[in-house]
């Protein structure tokens, strides 16, 4: 109870931490930000946005006022229009449209890696120094160096626009009408080329780790015994052998959620897939630097959150630190 | 459930088991950036030998790059990027335009050439910033645990907390998107990288004997981190910032693409790619040719970083 209470709190100090940086950076913007976001408007329209959006209160007051409306889900508006009539309109209306075709992505592509990773792993630490260990190694190498972008682009180029071996993405005009629904074919029609492209870095650094992890692991006693025993090796392997480096892997996974953060964005921008990224995209292009502040407000507390949850994974799984609390 | 007593017997095993779970936790940091690629018969060949002929090959491209970065359209047969501009699209292999041409017409094997300088700079300059700031930041970390090891540790703790690209894409965005900016950027991204591998390294070493005996002989603490500490950490440090080069080059590259990169105007690696994101179906060559390039670059990187850790014996589990 206590490591959870200790944990919990870092949770929440992190998270004002980062929440007011997100804030504070926008702050260091040398232009003004209403001219920013709303450049054509009339003088007396810039001073009325100036005063709706709090932009003459204290720094702390401001703040505060971001926060709370924050929390609540109101993040701040995205404005069009010119002259004497801006419009906004708020950035939650397309971000709850767009955030589970982001999500959905990145966690087809981690599913997808580890389902590769995973048993690669296992074969070539098992099968160390053979030719199919070598060969593997040496695919693993370009994998690794293959950015996400490289991959995404010639799937589009040679698989779906060249070969017609695969439909690219449907353009959806509104993004409610995407279809999120796993048990689709639909869904797998829009998401299989995005998640194999963002998926092959990560398939390179789980096999790897894990297989490194796994050499070691079967020089124990303990899989000498089970061999010893009369186990089959299958089943030593994946039952005596993968389970102590399954800590690793998932400590792996949580923090490489940051890099498929970062991928996720440029595949959907190459896909035209309506995710965050592309909406990301679409504000900077804008300028409309309020919208982007939220948009980096909310990606950076959703990874905050799935460290957060990994960690306490990792206690719950973690046979020592169970015991400690046993002994406690 | 009743706790007797919370700080006895607890704490050791979690200690314990905290340390695993840094050590788990730094070769993902590193693993974000690239795990280790050569198998064990590998980095004892290197060990023995020397870079063999893959090694020979990185470093021969990395001098071509090096060539493409100082000179330029300088080198003969090179059009110059802005003036000498034909027939937008051409494919592969147009006469004089090997690599074709980009929608404005612009020769793309020119504008790699001419990219390279600020794509390498961006990469090298940025590295070098977080491999010195972020190696003090990590080794005074390391060296005093206590509470300047925490505090220095929670703010690179909160520096992670944030996705790397998206970091670098809200600093672009704020701040400005001139070379120097995106520099920054990527600078700041790479900080908290090497901070957490150098205070991990750090901390295997300053337990070591000849540290003890140092500070016997009555060396002050920051000549035994500049003399005794901070030359044994560098080779973990230097092979993970070859890394972080490969790194920052593509991210240069992702932020181009989302639209966050060095202003359009400047030539980069990125930039081509992006000028090139509209024409993939007619004129795939735009895009494919400079991403080609970094592909082989984060290659040879990988490679080298590789070799550099098997060298100086830098232990897994010390990252």
């Amino acid at each position: 109870m206590r490591t959870f209470a200790l944990k919990l709190g870092r949770l929440v100090f992190v998270l004002i931490i980062v929440t007011f940086l997100s804030f504070w950076m926008l702050k260091l913007q040398k232009q003004d930000i209403v001219s920013t976001v709303a450049p054509n408007a009339t003088r007396a329209e810039q001073e009325r946005l100036r005063a709706d959006i709090g932009l003459k209160d204290p720094f702390f007051t401001q703040y505060w006022h971001w926060v709370t409306h924050f929390v609540q889900g109101d993040f701040g508006k995205t404005y069009t229009g010119a002259g004497a009539h801006v419009t906004g309109v708020p950035v939650s209306d397309s971000l709850w449209k767009r955030l589970p075709v982001s999500l959905e992505l990145m966690l087809y592509a981690q599913i997808l890696a580890l389902a590769i990773a995973i048993p690669l792993g296992v074969l070539t630490a098992y099968r160390n120094g053979t030719m199919f260990d070598r060969l593997s190694n040496v695919l693993a190498f370009a994998m690794l160096a293959m950015p996400a972008f490289l991959a995404a682009l010639l799937l589009v180029i040679y698989v779906a626009a060249q070969w017609h071996v695969w439909d690219l993405p449907t353009q959806y005009s509104g993004v409610g009408d995407f279809p999120l629904n796993p048990f689709t074919s639909e869904n797998w029609k829009q998401l299989l080329l995005p998640t194999i492209s963002l998926a092959v870095a990560q398939i390179a650094i789980y096999m790897r780790l894990l297989r490194s992890d796994m050499i070691a692991t079967l020089q124990e006693d303990f899989i000498t015994t089970a061999k010893a025993k009369g186990i089959p090796a299958r089943r030593v392997l994946f039952r005596h052998a993968l389970r102590p480096s399954s800590l690793t892997l998932l400590t792996v996974a949580g923090l490489n959620v940051g890099a498929l953060i970062g991928g996720a964005l440029v595949v959907e921008r190459i896909f035209n897939l309506p995710g965050i990224g592309g909406r990301l995209a679409e504000a900077i292009l804008g300028k409309q630097v309020i919208e982007v502040q939220a948009l980096v407000a909310v990606i950076a507390i959703i990874y905050v959150l799935v460290n957060f949850f990994v960690d306490l994974l990792y206690t719950v799984l973690d046979p020592r630190i169970r015991h400690a609390r046993a002994i406690a | 459930m009743p706790e007797p007593s919370p700080e006895s017997g607890r704490d050791i095993a979690t200690a314990l088991a905290d340390d695993e779970h840094r050590h788990a936790l730094t070769p993902a940091s590193a693993g974000v950036m690239a795990g280790g690629v050569l198998s064990g018969p590998e980095t004892e060949r290197i060990r023995r030998k020397g870079l063999g002929i893959g090694g020979w090959l990185c470093v021969a491209w990395l001098i071509v790059i090096l060539f493409m970065a100082f000179f330029g359209s300088k080198i003969p047969g090179i059009p110059d990027p802005v003036n000498d501009v034909t027939t937008p699209r051409l494919g592969w292999g147009a006469s004089g335009h090997p690599f074709g041409t980009d929608g404005q017409g612009r020769d793309v094997l020119s504008l790699i050439v001419n990219g390279t300088y600020n794509s390498m700079y961006i990469g090298i300059v940025s590295v070098f910033f977080g491999l010195v700031v972020g190696g003090f930041l990590g080794i005074v970390a390391g060296y005093f645990k206590g509470a300047v090891g925490g505090v220095l540790g929670g703010m690179t703790d909160i520096l992670l907390a944030y996705p790397q690209l998206v970091l670098a894409l809200s600093v672009v965005t704020f701040l400005g998107n001139s070379v120097f900016w995106v520099t920054v950027a990527l600078a700041i991204v790479s900080v908290p990288v090497l901070a957490r591998i150098s205070r991990a390294s750090t901390l295997s070493w300053s337990e070591r004997e000849f540290v003890l005996a140092a500070r016997a002989q009555g060396a002050k603490h920051g000549r035994v981190m500049l003399r005794e500490i901070f030359p044994n950490v560098l080779p973990a440090m230097l092979s993970i910032a070859l890394l972080g080069v490969a790194v920052v080059i593509v991210a240069e590259a992702g932020l181009a693409i989302i639209g966050a990169g060095v202003n359009p105007e400047k030539i980069t690696w990125g930039n081509t790619i992006q000028s090139g994101i509209t024409d993939l179906t007619d004129a795939p060559n735009i895009v494919l040719a400079p991403s080609f390039v970094i592909f082989i670059t984060v290659m040879a990187l990988n490679f080298l970083g590789d070799v550099l850790r098997a060298k100086f014996d830098v232990r897994e589990s010390a990252l």
